[in-house]
């Protein structure tokens, strides 16, 4: 009997060799050796401008982690919209920014709060109460929840960063007509089209898992991007060594994959 | 032992243990693994169930403080909690199946069918934003989406008969390839979040909000 299953023996490898790396780079992190990324993702930087401009305009700061469940796959793309709310929190907090986050399941409501007070205490303003809305799970509800806010409240920034389906056109175009300045992050590929051309700044794909780890700028947590990147370099040239073999006649690499 | 195993190791702990009793029957034939794996998937459930009854009790006190202190927007407030306790009355009591029914379907579907009609006038007015041309990336991106619009609409054909052949090249390779692509990224995205949350780098995802920002 086959100890691996079988038809994931390669899946196994590509796994074992993306955590070993991922593994042999953070250990590297935690006995010192420093990371530095060449570069930084401008939507990072605009967080902050944003929030200033908030402020300046003397109006909120709208965030979202999106319509998605906190779990399953879409529940990782939330996870990660709650990270970045964290930090999102701490420079509203530290800015003197008004900030509503809106959440769309039950479940994210402590964690939200949690995450809210929590920064707003570590920039020594515990006096803030969290402002955590909640719009029921179901794009129709969120969507409209969050464009009522808003509207209502006059947001100079909308930021909706985490998982989203069809919500996200409702909010992100919205938001574009209230004249809200907007940064939207996004993983499904089907709606980064649709972040793309409604946000003036974007986190896509990866980026939104790489995001977390930069606005730390913790060691180790950067060492997960470096190791993200040797990963893909090693992918690319698998790639390109099946491509050259396939045209020469030799599926080696192929049945190798389907291993 | 508390030394070693504090407030912060707990839930790290936990994390590592669910997440290897996860991953590892996945790829390796362990039957006890397979057999844990499956009950953890089980257990799911009724640990949802506790997080919606926490989320729920979160709402009712909220809502109920905001009607006591006739905060801001407090009318809504009520709204909610009407709505809310007419569901669980309708959902939980025998007999009230009809009118659980009418409320659903007839006043809950219609209401979320109008909101979801806006998204047709809002994707509308995204492409347009999206298609304006303003660089040679622009332009072929605007280029591909008016082929790929031309052939998926019924009248394609007659205006260009070799639209479909190009929206089929074009959705096949090039889409094709950047999808790709990104969901590469996007799983070694994910990989890299799992082994940060196992390690305990990953503070907010563990309830740690003492995360560093960088000052401005």
């Amino acid at each position: 009997m086959n100890l691996v299953i079988s038809g994931r023996v390669a899946d196994f490898v590509l796994f074992l060799i993306f955590c070993g790396t991922i593994l042999a780079l953070t250990l590297q992190a935690g006995r010192g050796k420093r990371f530095e990324l060449k570069k930084r993702l401008p939507a990072l930087d605009a967080i902050s401008e944003a929030i200033g401009r908030a402020v300046e305009m003397g109006r909120p700061v709208h965030y979202t982690p999106g319509g998605n469940p906190l779990h399953g796959v879409r529940g990782t793309h939330i996870q990660m919209g709650l990270v970045i709310c964290g930090h999102v929190a701490r420079i509203c907090a530290r800015l003197g920014a008004k900030l509503m986050v809106s959440v769309a399941t039950a479940e994210q409501i402590p964690i939200a709060e949690e995450i809210y007070r929590g920064a707003f205490v570590a920039e020594s303003r515990p006096e803030v109460q969290p402002d955590v809305r909640f719009y029921g799970a179901g794009d129709p509800s969120f969507g409209a929840g969050c464009l009522g806010t808003i509207f209502r409240e006059r947001a100079a920034v909308n930021m909706i960063i985490g998982g989203s389906g069809s919500d996200f056109p409702i909010v992100a175009e919205g938001a574009f007509r209230a004249g809200a300045f907007q940064i939207g992050g996004n993983a499904n590929v089907f709606m980064i089209p649709l972040v793309v051309a409604a946000c003036d700044y974007t986190l896509i794909g990866e980026e939104l898992f790489a995001a977390g780890a930069m606005l730390s700028e913790d060691a180790t947590q950067l060492a997960g991007i470096v190791a993200n990147d040797i990963s893909k370099v090693f992918i690319v040239a698998v790639i390109l060594l099946g491509v050259v073999l396939m045209t020469a006649g030799a599926p080696i690499v192929l049945q190798l994959l389907k291993l | 032992m508390t030394t070693f195993i504090g407030k912060r190791e707990i839930p790290v702990i936990i994390v590592v243990i669910l997440s290897l009793v996860m991953i590892i029957p996945f790829f390796i034939v362990v039957p006890a693994l397979n057999v844990a794996s499956t009950e953890i998937q089980r257990m799911l459930v009724p640990i949802a169930g506790f997080a919606l009854i926490l989320g729920g009790l979160n709402v009712t006190l909220r809502n109920a403080m905001k009607i006591s202190k006739r905060n801001k927007g407090w009318p809504f407030s009520i709204v909610l909690l009407a709505t809310f306790i007419f569901f669980l009355v309708v959902t939980l009591t025998p007999g009230l199946e009809m009118l659980y029914t009418t409320a659903y379907v007839t006043v809950l579907g219609k209401v979320n069918e109008a909101i979801m009609a806006l998204i047709a006038v809002f994707m509308a007015t995204m492409a347009y934003r999206g298609f304006k041309i303003k660089s040679f990336e622009t332009c072929l991106f605007t280029l591909s989406c008016l082929i790929v619009m031309i052939a998926n609409a019924p009248i394609g054909e007659a205006v260009w008969a070799g639209a479909p052949d190009v929206r089929n090249w074009i959705m096949d390779y090039p889409n094709m390839a950047g999808m790709r692509a990104l969901n590469i990224g996007i799983a070694l995205g994910i990989i890299a979040y799992g082994i940060r949350t196992m390690l305990g780098r990953e503070r907010i995802a563990l309830g740690d909000v003492e995360v560093k920002v960088k000052k401005e």
